[in-house]
């Protein structure tokens, strides 16, 4: 129960950082311009862990399918976070 | 901390993390700042609340750790006892098989010294009898009639009594009449 109460948490932390990423965004241009590379940055980080799954596994001693569920649940929080900030008012 | 406050923190963190978005206006100046402080709210709490859970997941880890290891002692401690019971009961019952056996060998010996007693007490009487009837004979030689062998040896004189009666047939049963 608290395992599974902390992972719910892990996605909301990840969501609300991308929603606030966008909030920063949303200030200025040049913030617009830095969180677009942040998050080019992070799509990069997370094709590149997909491609180097098995070499991330052995660093991180954490099974296949663990990392995977990591991969997609971050990115599906990021999407969340960003889809949640551009449906505001 | 408590799985209650975990999810007060988890549900605060959610209402402030959607929310604002939609009931504060991105135009208003502080109303855009206000949803940035209820994002960063919102972090915090899910940080705490993820924080706590780890605490707690360590806690019952801990504590299933623990209730593990004291059934192990448990179940270790009641085998223990029943092993040594069981070598204890093994123990007194080899004793008294060995008692058993020493009994057995008791009764033998007793039952093997009773034979040797009989046979000995029935050779003393076959003896006892080879030498009266030996002396019957002798007096039957020298001429002595049934009841002056009687007299002489069983000391019962010549009547109707019980005695003499008794006298007459063990004389005949040694002469074989």
């Amino acid at each position: 129960m608290t395992k599974a109460i902390a992972l719910g948490n892990n996605f909301l932390l990840t969501a609300i950082a991308s929603s606030f990423l966008c909030w920063l965004a949303s200030l200025h241009p040049s913030l617009l311009l830095f969180v677009q590379a942040l998050f080019a940055l992070k799509l990069i980080i997370s094709m590149a862990a997909w491609i180097l799954d098995d070499a991330i596994v052995a660093i991180l001693k954490i099974e296949l399918l663990q990392l995977r569920f990591r991969l997609i649940a971050s990115s599906i929080g990021a999407l969340l976070g960003i889809g949640i900030m551009l449906c505001r008012l | 901390m408590s799985i209650v406050r975990i999810s007060t923190l988890t549900l605060s963190g959610l209402t402030l993390w959607l929310a604002p978005p939609f009931v504060f206006s991105s135009k208003i100046p502080l109303h855009n700042f206000m949803q940035g402080a209820a994002l960063v709210s919102g972090f915090a709490c899910c940080f705490e609340a993820r924080r706590g859970a780890l605490i707690l997941a360590k806690a019952e880890d801990f504590e299933t750790m623990k209730a593990r290891a004291i059934d192990a002692d448990v179940v270790d401690e009641l085998s223990t006892s029943i092993y040594v019971a069981e070598q204890q009961r093994r123990n007194e019952a080899e004793l008294l098989i060995a008692s058993d056996s020493n009994r057995e060998l008791l009764e033998r010996a007793l039952a093997l010294s009773s034979e040797e007693e009989a046979s000995q007490n029935g050779q003393l009487v076959e003896n006892a009898d080879a030498e009266r009837l030996e002396k019957i004979l002798q007096l039957q030689a020298r001429g002595y009639g049934k009841a002056k062998i009687i007299l002489e040896l069983w000391g019962e004189s010549k009547g109707g009594s019980e005695k003499y009666k008794a006298a007459e047939a063990e004389y005949k049963r040694l002469v074989g009449e």
